[in-house]
């Protein structure tokens, strides 16, 4: 038998340390355990699915030449979702000229669907924010990162991360009706 | 404002409002290696090299046997890939690294379907007692069952006859990026998919998923009663002639045209061909019955109301012998000698039975006496069905040894308005759906 490659876990330092080598199967591996956060927060951040799209692409590109940066690997993920974000902040700037907006949520299967509704109505509030405060609100309830983490990969303090985010998160409370 | 850990009550709220609202953005199935090799292309703008790469490749030889076991596994696609294609293939050593899906061209739309296995598919490991594939553009999904057990890997085509597929995710044994080639080919109308590896698969637990025969499972299904199934081979869904509990047993068919499945269940199935719908067919309804583990029915007591329960005939063995012998003695049962036959690899007993013009049994019903006789039990309930004959009904009735003690009945009926005067004609039309039959026996 030639070629059996047997799963094994490995420290997240040493696939680092194998992806800043050259490893391309090391990165992928970081591809795929964290897509799903890198495409939430992109998403998050511009709201527009193909977008989110480009800035994970992106991110991804981003974050593999600043991968030697990275001095503790055990911040991978906040790290990565930072760069998703910003990447999304600056592909959606770019994309301004659009006129018309769609409203990626999913369509009900069923009758009125008051989920869907509360998306709809969420995706609206979001869209009425600024970008980086999208990636404020993002990185703590997508990332579920703390104020520091959250300062650091968006230029704030953790003193102002957290003023920023109660007034963030009393906005939308009023704008989805949640008081 | 809180921090992660102690959210307010509409923080929570919130929280999986947005968890909600971002699902739609991970629905997209990814290639991972290809991310990675994209990303790490991008690098070649800031100084990216052969040299690096090379320095890579033979770092991950020195570091360790499994990852020179992959590059040799990658060495020795592209060799197979170069023979196929008789032109160079990145599949193989590269100079600059290049994204995985550029090494081969889409899987044609023949392959892009949802296949099922006809038996258990490795018959040492437990975690694969059946098995799914899913074929789709870039993406091959394959596991036990459909969901969240798949195994995932990007394909490309390799050459006419060759997929290459390489690891995504990492599960069941695959690392991503692990790679493998496959030959393909499809028969029955393309209803039949057969995998077989070209050397060894770098995740030799995908091998043994994916080599061997698959069959199409998103064809309409036949037993909805509705269209008529295109003339080609079939593969029974729920129909297991071996009616091993537990175990995977189907059974594969060919028909022309005009025929679709009435029923597929566990212990039976039923093929109906319509009147008209082929001029080299039967011209009336054709009802083919197949019966896994059918019993030799007790006849009607006198002035029996008709209905079940039907019992099983006290005595009577459940093997070929012992089912023919017992019908060629039932009193007011003619039939014509048993002849041997072989369908499907399996042997058995066919012969065709009427019932005796003089015979007046059978049961009463609220409208009258029906003059009839039950032969076969044929399930292991006794409110199940039973097959019969009657003064217009004939049967023509093929009882196969599966061994293992195991017996499996076909029954051929005709709804002919003219009576059983054509009965021979329009059985000799059906049996060649008879003789496509084959078997996938489960795997002990």
């Amino acid at each position: 038998m030639i070629g059996v490659v047997i799963a094994e876990a490995e420290p997240q330092s040493s696939i680092v340390a194998r992806a800043i080598a050259g490893d391309e199967v090391a990165f992928a591996r970081i591809v795929a355990a964290h897509h799903d956060d890198m495409a939430r927060i992109a998403f998050f951040v511009c709201g527009d699915l193909d977008i989110a799209e480009e800035a994970e692409q992106s991110a991804w590109a981003v974050a593999y030449r600043r991968l030697e940066d990275l001095r503790d690997p055990d911040r991978l993920r906040p790290w990565l979702m930072s760069i998703a974000a910003n990447e999304a902040r600056q592909i959606g700037r770019s994309r301004r000229r659009r006129t018309v907006r769609e409203l990626a949520v999913a369509a009900p299967t069923g009758p009125a669907d008051p989920d869907h509704a509360a998306l709809i109505d969420l995706a609206n509030a979001l869209a009425r924010l600024d970008p980086k405060d999208r990636a404020i609100v993002g990185l703590r309830f997508i990332g579920g990162f703390e104020s520091g983490e959250i300062g650091r990969a968006v230029g704030m303090s953790a003193s102002g991360v957290r003023v920023r985010l109660h007034r963030l998160l009393e906005r939308l409370r009023k704008d989805l009706g949640d008081d | 404002m809180t921090e992660p850990g102690s959210m307010e009550p509409f923080e929570t709220r919130f929280a999986g409002h947005v968890r909600a609202y971002t699902d739609a953005a991970t629905a997209r199935r990814i290639d991972a290696l290809l991310i990675s090799r994209t990303a790490m292309s991008s690098r070649g703008a800031m100084g990216w090299s052969a040299g690096r790469l090379g320095a890579g490749l033979l770092g991950r030889r020195i570091a360790g046997g499994r990852w020179a076991a992959a590059l040799v596994a990658v060495v020795l696609i592209g060799v197979v890939a170069i023979a196929v294609l008789e032109q160079p293939s990145i599949i193989g050593p590269q100079t600059t690294p290049s994204p995985a899906t550029s090494a081969g061209g889409p899987i044609p739309d023949v392959l892009r379907h949802s296949w099922q296995r006809p038996y258990a598919v490795t018959p040492d490991l437990d975690q694969w007692p059946t098995g799914f594939l899913s074929l789709a553009s870039g993406l091959l999904d394959f596991g036990p069952a459909p969901g969240t057990e798949a195994s995932r890997s990007a394909v490309t085509a390799a050459g006419v006859d060759t997929l290459v597929v390489t690891a995504t995710v990492e599960t069941r044994g695959c690392a991503i990026g692990d790679i493998g080639a496959y030959r393909w080919s499809v028969e029955g109308k393309g209803t039949v998919l057969s995998l077989t590896t070209i050397d060894a698969d770098a995740c030799a637990a995908r091998e043994e998923a994916l080599a061997g025969q698959w069959v199409r499972s998103d064809l309409p299904l036949p037993g909805d009663g509705g269209a008529t199934l295109p003339p080609g081979m079939y593969l029974t869904t729920a129909f297991d002639p071996f009616d091993k509990p537990g175990l995977s047993g189907q059974l594969s068919y060919t028909v022309p045209k005009g025929w679709k499945v009435k029923e597929d269940q566990a212990a039976t199935f039923m093929l109906h061909h319509l009147p008209g719908a082929s001029s080299s067919q039967t011209s009336t309804d054709s009802f083919v019955f197949l019966w896994a583990q059918p019993r030799m029915a007790a006849d009607f007591a006198e002035g029996a109301i008709c209905g079940p329960p039907v019992s099983e005939a006290p005595g009577v063995g459940r093997g070929v012998g012992d089912i023919v012998a017992a019908i060629m003695a039932r009193p007011g049962v003619v039939s014509t000698p048993p002849a041997a036959v072989t369908i499907g690899g399996y042997e058995g007993q066919m012969l065709d039975l009427h019932l005796a013009p003089s015979w007046i049994g059978g049961c009463q019903a609220p409208e009258g006496p029906i003059v009839g006789m039950p032969i076969l039990l044929l399930s292991s309930s006794e409110t199940g069905p039973v097959a019969a004959i009657g003064p217009e009904t004939p049967l023509r009735l093929i009882l196969l040894d599966l061994s293992d003690g195991r017996t499996m009945s076909i029954g051929i009926f005709n709804l002919d308005p003219s009576g059983a005067s054509s009965f021979e004609a329009q059985v000799a039309a059906v049996m060649p759906v008879i003789e496509s039959f084959q078997f996938h026996a489960p795997t002990p």
